[in-house]
């Protein structure tokens, strides 16, 4: 959502998704999360947890994490649900990487667009300060493919824009060595 | 209004009216045919909405205005235009099937097959080559076009779908969270299997299109480099061509199941950094692929212990990589071998740019090399460089990279002469597209100019033969040289030697700046600067530098004797003599040779200041191999046999010279019979006259002594010599002195054998018969 919140103040069309079946948030102790079916505004769950326990859930920033994301969109969606229509997915953790390929093999239908989908994870550590670090990574990399894709219009481009965006990966990676990169083209 | 927009307007009628928009996209078909790429442009993307993924139009639809969309396909897949292949692939791939079907229910579809295949066919050409880019070079254009590659991964699994057998249907998935997911519409299920055997138009031949396809499709694997892109892409699109036709499991996992990524090679196109991260890349979709075949059933049985450690391996390594920075240094690095640069690695027949840089690299433009100023570097050592270069370079890859570079430059010409076209044809100017340009004529230097040129030239040419190093390499390169050089090599330059350098020297200063009716006096001061350069070289070190100025000596008379007889013989036949007359005239003409004597008398001189009595046999040699002698130069022998110390030297040549030398024999004579007066050599010299010279000192007989001694022309007998010298002049000179005296004496004398305080039996051989032999060398 960081990442979202980053994309989305820079202008970027952007959505947002979870990969797994429910939206899972730290409860009173590990083993009692609070579990929520996808498609629960934000803002629900952010009063019933107020109500539940105020000071833990402002102590573990719980909270202010649902305030932030309440004001960038109504309510978490389901990777599995969406309708593809992107350029660029971008993940935050391997897993979700890995989850979104194995989808895309599943759904992969005859009769769709054969349109290249650029699929990459951007290895974040799932903490507040590493999210923003990450997300600022991830914004970094949306600018540097929009001048990239200018770029690869022009009439005299001697490569397209999905044959350079290798370069771009490595120049990023090099740039950020503790955010570990990981790509894929599916298609939509 | 504009035609795109007239256009837009069709659009947006159709799509708000689905009944008329058959009507619509009919009448837009033959609009596609257009030349407008804008327009066509338009076209593609309308139909690709109008079949693809967002199509508001049912299939029943899709097959009638298909149908009829052939012909506006089939203009539009020629087009070399990114955006118009895209879409017109993205619409073949939508229609494929549906036409596919029709086919198979229509045997006598002859048209819509053979159209529909030839549009296929027509995209598919493009999938190995860097469309939509011009080819550049094998190696970088693997990872040029995925943009037109990543739509035809999509047609080909189409394709192949259709054209293999549906023998089995997918079986259910066994992840329980997909269970309750509505299965894929079996929209592709119709195969080769669903066609009647005896289909006279989809055949046996179209189930093995099928699988050629198949094949063409996964030949990227099998590259020695990796594109991630179109890789990733195909092991994607890989999953649901499985799951429809499992029987295709095992050609596709043969050749996967034999990829692996660590025994790829680094492209010389990409970072080492790049080469890990796609490596990684790769890996990783191959993972989760191979994970997803597992879990679906589509791993052939026979293949499942080998995909299951290749599996294994690639969790591995992806356990390992977790939370790793992918560049940082790894043991495996070592490992990694760029794939050889064959060709050039820019060899783009468009240059960036029309600088020099951009016109004539061929090398990685990111190479920080490639931003050296070479005009930093001293004009004189840059042609050195290029000079080695030049001569170290393969005469085949130096025509390709000319190729490469002439290419550049015409495309820029007819760049520029587009735009300085158009311009032309506003204003109605008086452009003439015929006119060919001409360079200018380059400025004529001036004489001083000229001078100074020649001096740095001649600086080289010094500077060359100082360097053995520099000599050895050419002769090591010269053997490679091509044909022409080897020519050049016959004729004057046999074996490259330190020395080599001079015959060309000379010959620049003979033949190259003088040539006949082009003697001006300008000219023969620049003559004159070789001729002083190589005479300092000689004065330098007179002892070692004989044979070079011996064969500067041979070139200078030789081509002066040439130049004059061409004069003559011009004078004679303009005075109106016929051709036998002038050969006659001239050959027996005196020809004069001024250069020649004045050089070679300025060359005694310094010889005969110089000389030590150590140098006695190289000074004898001198005198016995110089082309001509005359009176005057003889003469000059005079002054060396009167210095006391050094006086042996000049009798034993003059001894010489009469024994070997018969043309000059009689000043020879003249020369001792000056020194009769000198005190110290009195006696020998009388002794010698005696001795040849017997007509007139002889005991017996002081009668003929008012005749003089025989004289020769030296001219003719010199001529002979020089004739052969010029067959043989690169031969050692060893040799040509046996050539010479071999004519003189029925003995083969040797230059170490020629002169001996106590004379030879092989000197005494020579003296006995001398008169007979100088006939001998007159034949």
């Amino acid at each position: 959502m960081e990442a979202h919140r980053a994309l989305k103040e820079a202008g970027f069309t952007v959505d947002s998704f979870g990969t797994g079946s429910a939206v899972r948030l730290p409860g009173p102790s590990i083993d009692k999360p609070n579990v929520y079916p996808f498609g629960t505004p934000y803002d629900e769950i952010y009063k019933e947890l107020e109500a539940q326990d105020p000071k833990l859930y402002t102590a573990n920033g719980i909270l202010a994490m649902l305030d932030r994301n309440r004001k960038i969109k109504t309510a978490p969606q389901k990777w599995h649900d969406g309708d593809i229509k992107f350029d660029v997915v971008f993940t935050c953790e391997e897993r979700c990487f890995e989850s979104v390929l194995d989808d895309m093999m599943t759904r992969a239908e005859s009769g769709k667009s054969g349109k290249a989908l650029h699929v990459i994870n951007v290895d974040i550590k799932d903490d507040h300060e590493n999210a923003v670090i990450g997300g600022q990574g991830i914004l970094e990399l949306a600018n540097r493919f929009t001048e990239l894709y200018e770029q690869c219009r022009a009439a005299d481009a001697l490569m397209s824009f999905d044959d350079a965006v290798m370069d771009v990966l490595t120049t990023w990676q090099e740039a950020h060595p503790h955010l570990p990169l990981l790509y894929s083209v599916c298609f939509e | 209004m504009s035609e795109i927009e007239n256009l837009d307007k069709a659009r947006d009628l159709a799509v708000s009216n689905l009944d008329v928009y058959p009507q619509v996209l009919r009448s837009i078909y033959p609009i596609a045919a257009n030349n407008n790429v804008a327009i066509q442009r338009w076209c593609a993307l309308f139909f690709a909405d109008s079949f693809g993924k967002t199509s508001p139009l049912a299939r029943n639809i899709k097959l009638d205005v298909g149908l009829d969309a052939l012909d506006a396909l089939a203009a539009l897949a020629t087009v070399a235009d990114a955006a118009i292949f895209v879409n017109v692939t993205h619409t073949v791939t939508a229609l494929y099937d549906i036409l596919f079907v029709y086919v198979a229910e229509n045997p006598n579809a002859s048209s819509t097959w053979i159209k529909l295949t030839a549009i296929r066919d027509a995209l598919l050409a493009r999938w190995n080559t860097p469309f939509p880019f011009a080819p550049q070079n094998d190696e970088l254009d693997r990872y040029r076009g995925a943009n037109a590659k990543f739509p035809l991964i999509k047609l080909m699994v189409k394709v192949v779908l259709l054209h293999t057998a549906s023998l089995d249907k997918p079986p259910p998935p066994r992840d329980p969270r997909l269970r309750n997911r509505t299965p894929p519409k079996p929209s592709s299920h119709f195969g080769f299997s669903e066609v009647a055997p005896n289909h006279p138009l989809i055949t046996r031949a179209s189930e093995a299109d099928g699988l050629r396809i198949l094949d063409l499709m996964l030949a990227p694997f099998k590259q020695e480099t990796i594109n991630s892109g179109v890789l990733t892409a195909i092991i994607n699109a890989l999953p649901y061509l499985l799951r429809h036709r499992a029987h295709l499991g095992t050609q596709v996992f043969l050749v996967l199941e034999k990829f692996q990524s660590y025994a790829k090679l680094q492209s010389n196109y990409e970072s080492v950094n790049t080469f890990k991260l796609l490596r990684r890349f790769v890996d990783r979709t191959l993972k989760v692929f191979l994970n997803h075949c597992f879990r679906n059933q589509l791993i052939p049985a026979e293949l499942e212990p080998k995909l299951t450690t290749m599996a294994n391996v690639l969790q591995t390594r992806a356990d390992e990589q977790r939370r790793h920075n992918p560049l940082e240094a790894a043991s495996t690095d070592d490992q990694i071998r760029k794939r050889p640069l064959s060709g050039f690695f820019n060899s783009a027949k468009v240059a960036a740019s029309n600088s020099y840089r951009d016109m004539w690299l061929l090398g990685d433009p990111k190479d920080e090399n490639h931003l050296f100023d070479v005009s930093s570097i001293p004009p004189d050592t840059l042609i050195k460089m290029v000079l080695i270069g030049l001569n170290k370079a393969e005469p085949k890859k130096l025509t390709q990279a000319l190729e490469i570079v002439a290419a550049r430059y015409a495309n820029a010409v007819s760049v520029q002469m587009k735009t300085e076209m158009t311009p032309a044809a506003e204003s109605d100017d008086e452009y003439d597209p015929e006119a060919t340009y001409t360079l200018p004529a380059p400025k004529v230097l001036t004489f001083e100019q000229k001078k100074q040129q020649l001096q740095v030239i001649i600086a080289k040419y010094f500077e060359t033969a100082g360097n053995a190093t520099a000599s050895q390499k050419l002769h090591a390169t010269s053997e490679s040289l091509n044909g022409v050089s080897n020519e050049l090599n016959k004729t004057a330059i046999q074996d490259w030697s330190n020395d080599s350098w001079l015959t060309i020297l000379s010959r620049l200063n003979t033949r190259g700046i003088t040539s006949p009716g082009n003697n001006d006096e300008e000219n023969q001061i620049l003559s004159d600067m070789i001729r002083q350069a190589i005479f300092d070289y000689f004065t330098q070190s007179i002892s070692t530098r004989v044979d070079v100025v011996v064969q500067w000596l041979h070139e200078e008379w030789y081509s002066e004797r040439v130049t004059n007889e061409a004069v003559l013989a011009a004078e004679l036949t303009s005075a109106g003599l016929t051709d036998e007359q002038v050969k006659a005239r001239v050959k027996d003409a005196d020809i004069p040779t001024p250069t020649y004597v004045t050089w070679c008398s300025k060359i005694l001189d310094a010889v005969i200041t110089y000389i030590e009595p150590s140098d006695r046999k190289i000074f004898i040699r001198l005198l016995g191999d110089v082309p001509y002698l005359n009176e005057d130069l003889v003469a000059k022998l005079a002054s060396l046999c009167l210095d006391p110390v050094r006086s042996s030297i000049g009798i034993q040549a003059l001894h010489f010279l009469i024994l070997y030398r018969p043309p000059v024999k009689a000043w020879c004579l003249q020369v001792l019979e000056g020194l009769r007066e000198s005190e110290d050599l009195k006696v020998k010299v009388t002794e010698m006259l005696e001795k040849f010279w017997p007509e007139k000192y002889g005991e017996t007989s002081g009668i003929a002594s008012e005749s003089g001694p025989k004289v020769e022309t030296e001219a003719q007998t010199s001529l002979m010599v020089g004739k052969t010298d010029f067959k043989a002049e690169t031969s050692s000179k060893a040799e040509v002195v046996s050539t010479e005296t071999q004519v003189d004496a029925p003995i083969q004398v040797k230059e170490e054998d020629v002169v001996m305080e106590e004379p030879s039996p092989v000197f005494e051989a020579g003296t006995e018969t001398p008169e007979a032999d100088d006939t001998t060398e007159q034949n």
